[in-house]
């Protein structure tokens, strides 16, 4: 590809002084929420009927899981479909960052829910659709990373992670709809459904803040992320010359 | 709370603590590591 068609922002200097994070406030203000979040969830909030205490885990899985899949590697998708489009390396850096990010969210979904699954089904693991669509989902972009750790050219390395970003995004429908489609133990949606949530109010308001929570703490680590691809692509260019 | 089930309550909220925990120092971490290689590298280019 020749260079006169990629458009390579190159940060100037005192963007990669903008990259100091001593003291991120968006950070400190996600974990802070994450972590009021928990006390209300663990203190405030009804312990379920049915499955007991283990029914807390929900504020935690869920959430993380919804940012995985629809803000996380969505995102990828669609930062990965742009720079194919475009050829600017700044969509290649938000997908990089995106799908970093979201690995770690879904391995907390990958861990904490056969944890629940334990409590709840007497199983840590079942081979059922959801479950099996989201450790594939979490291998898919665990490779994305490892791939691009092995490719030294740096256009190269965006467009083939780019197109293993938009097809690992294809499994995320297939998730959603997994619950549907087949038979499962991993229950159907109770609160984004066509009809009402089905949980009390305090336990839906308590959900609903963890959700913002965990969108906040999503966002405050991309952002991170994000300067730390601009300092390695800065640090990479100064080696070249 | 019940008794049997808060066990795996606990064990999960640890382990989605340890695990964003781990992450962050470790973010944090090579985020001021590669600052301060552009730092050095930069002040070695001017001379």
């Amino acid at each position: 590809m020749s260079e006169s068609v990629v458009r390579e922002h190159s940060p100037a200097p005192a963007a990669v002084q903008s990259t100091h994070v001593g003291a991120d406030w968006l950070l400190v203000v996600a974990i802070l929420a994450v972590l009021g979040t928990a006390v209300r969830a663990i203190y405030f909030t009804p312990v379920d009927a049915l499955q007991g205490a283990a029914q807390k885990i929900f504020y935690v899985h869920a959430p993380s899981a919804f940012v995985a899949l629809y803000m996380a590697f969505a995102l990828v998708a669609l930062m990965s479909a742009l720079f194919l489009w475009l050829k600017d390396l700044r969509f290649d850096r938000v997908a990089e960052s995106s799908a970093e990010v979201g690995v770690i969210f879904t391995t907390v979904v990958l861990t904490t829910g056969p944890i629940w699954g334990k409590a709840a089904w007497g199983t840590w693991w079942t081979w059922d659709a959801r479950l099996t669509a989201t450790l594939f989902l979490w291998f898919i972009y665990v490779g994305y990373l490892v791939l691009r750790g092995a490719i030294d050219d740096r256009m190269m390395r965006a467009r083939y992670s780019a197109v293993l970003g938009l097809l690992g995004a294809l499994l995320i429908p297939f998730i959603h709809l997994s619950v549907y489609l087949f038979r499962t133990l991993h229950p159907m949606p109770i609160v984004f459904k066509p009809s009402a949530p089905s949980l009390s109010p305090e336990m839906l308001h308590t959900f609903l803040l963890a959700l913002g929570s965990f969108a906040l703490l999503f966002i405050a680590l991309l952002r991170i992320r994000y300067r730390l691809a601009v300092a390695r692509d800065e640090l990479a260019a100064q080696e070249e010359r | 709370m019940t008794p049997h089930t808060a066990v795996f309550f606990h064990a999960a909220y640890t382990v989605a603590a340890v695990i964003y925990g781990t992450y962050i120092v470790t973010l944090l971490r090579r985020s001021a590591s590669v600052r301060e290689r552009v730092r050095r590298q930069g002040k070695a280019e001017r001379g």
